[in-house]
């Protein structure tokens, strides 16, 4: 059976967390195993979009104020607050054929290895275009890719647990006359794996499920293994990007 | 004179954007939001090739043959999308 690599890099913060993801995506070669990997953020943080204005999107003195870091990813989509949830990356290369060529049935693909991994746990959950994976009509996992090199990198987020209150006292809203409003709406479209199932769940659990899932979709053992020197010193100057402040105020 | 739009793409991601115009021409333009490009590089190309334009002119075909020559891939915006918040933008530039 076909064999990808799984990585548990347990929590880290965010400019580690996406300087893994990126080293793992540039290192990449024609015929290496896909790389799955699993991992948290501690310190808490907000990821914002490849696209999106840091000030307009953050409340940056109250990050600052609740210790909560402030990355620029280099996917596009929007500002995730990173807390109680289970981040997911995904890195093969386009060559490989193991994800399709067309972006949107990529993102299929490899979203459906969270939504066969909340079958495990027993949640019934769909795909929506372009980046979303709802339960009853809810979103509980947002998803981001790039392409670069060759090589495909998707990474996401499934809640498991959420506070809507919490996140927003982080973020700006596009009309802060409108905030009550936008919360509340959010609040109806938003679930948590807590939510759903009314229980709690550990982050093993759930990794444990959604190894499960991508084993299902890709037909593949997943093999715990671990980030190469190579790329650990990769990650390490990648860091640096990450953490400056010319790149997270970009734009 | 500078101006700002928020403007929710129909089926699509929020755009927001900021220009400086000069005259009538955009001296200068940042193309902001949560949507998707593929190579991501490509958003500083279509901002490129909108500068010197007039608000009302040629914005759409400027966006599109950015998109062909440099084989972009949008996903929540579109070169119509960029044209109604340049319009919007202009229309409260002050």
């Amino acid at each position: 059976m076909t064999e990808f690599r799984l990585l548990e890099t347990g929590f880290s913060d965010a400019f580690t967390n996406m300087a893994i993801d990126e080293a793992v995506m540039q290192l990449h070669k024609k015929g290496d195993l896909p790389t799955v990997r699993f991992y948290a953020w501690k310190p808490h943080a907000i990821s914002i979009g490849y696209f999106q204005g840091i000030e307009e999107e953050v409340d940056l003195q109250r990050s600052q104020e609740l210790d909560v870091d402030v990355v620029r990813r280099i996917t596009g989509g929007g500002a995730v607050f990173h807390e109680h949830e289970l981040t997911y990356s995904f890195v093969c290369s386009e060559e490989s054929k193991i994800v399709p060529k067309n972006v949107l049935e990529s993102y299929s693909k490899i979203c459906s290895g969270i939504v066969n991994g909340l079958e495990e746990l027993r949640v019934k959950g769909g795909f929506v275009p372009l980046n979303d994976i709802i339960v009853n009509g809810k979103k509980i996992s947002g998803n981001a890719q790039t392409r670069r090199g060759g090589n495909v990198l998707q990474h996401g987020t499934l809640l498991l647990e959420v506070s809507v209150d919490k996140m927003f006292s982080l973020l700006k809203v596009p009309d802060e006359k409108m905030r009550g409003k936008i919360v509340q709406s959010v609040k109806k479209r938003v679930t948590s794996l807590e939510l759903e199932t009314m229980r709690e769940h550990s982050f093993l659990d759930v990794a444990n499920a959604m190894q499960k899932g991508f084993e299902k979709t890709f037909g593949a053992k997943l093999v715990l293994g671990e980030l190469t020197t190579e790329e650990k010193k990769l990650a390490e100057s990648l860091r640096g990007k990450f953490a400056e402040r010319d790149w997270n105020f970009k734009r | 004179m500078k101006g700002n739009a928020i403007y929710k793409v129909p089926e699509g991601k929020l755009l927001r954007l900021s220009l400086e115009l000069k005259g009538k021409k955009i001296s200068a333009i940042q193309i902001r939001g949560d949507f998707f490009m593929h190579p991501e590089e490509g958003i500083e190309k279509i901002e490129q090739a909108l500068l010197g334009l007039a608000v009302n002119k040629g914005i759409v075909e400027a966006v599109r043959k950015a998109v062909g020559e440099n084989s972009i891939e949008m996903f929540g915006l579109d070169s119509n999308a960029v044209f109604e918040a340049v319009k919007m933008a202009a229309g409260n530039a002050k």
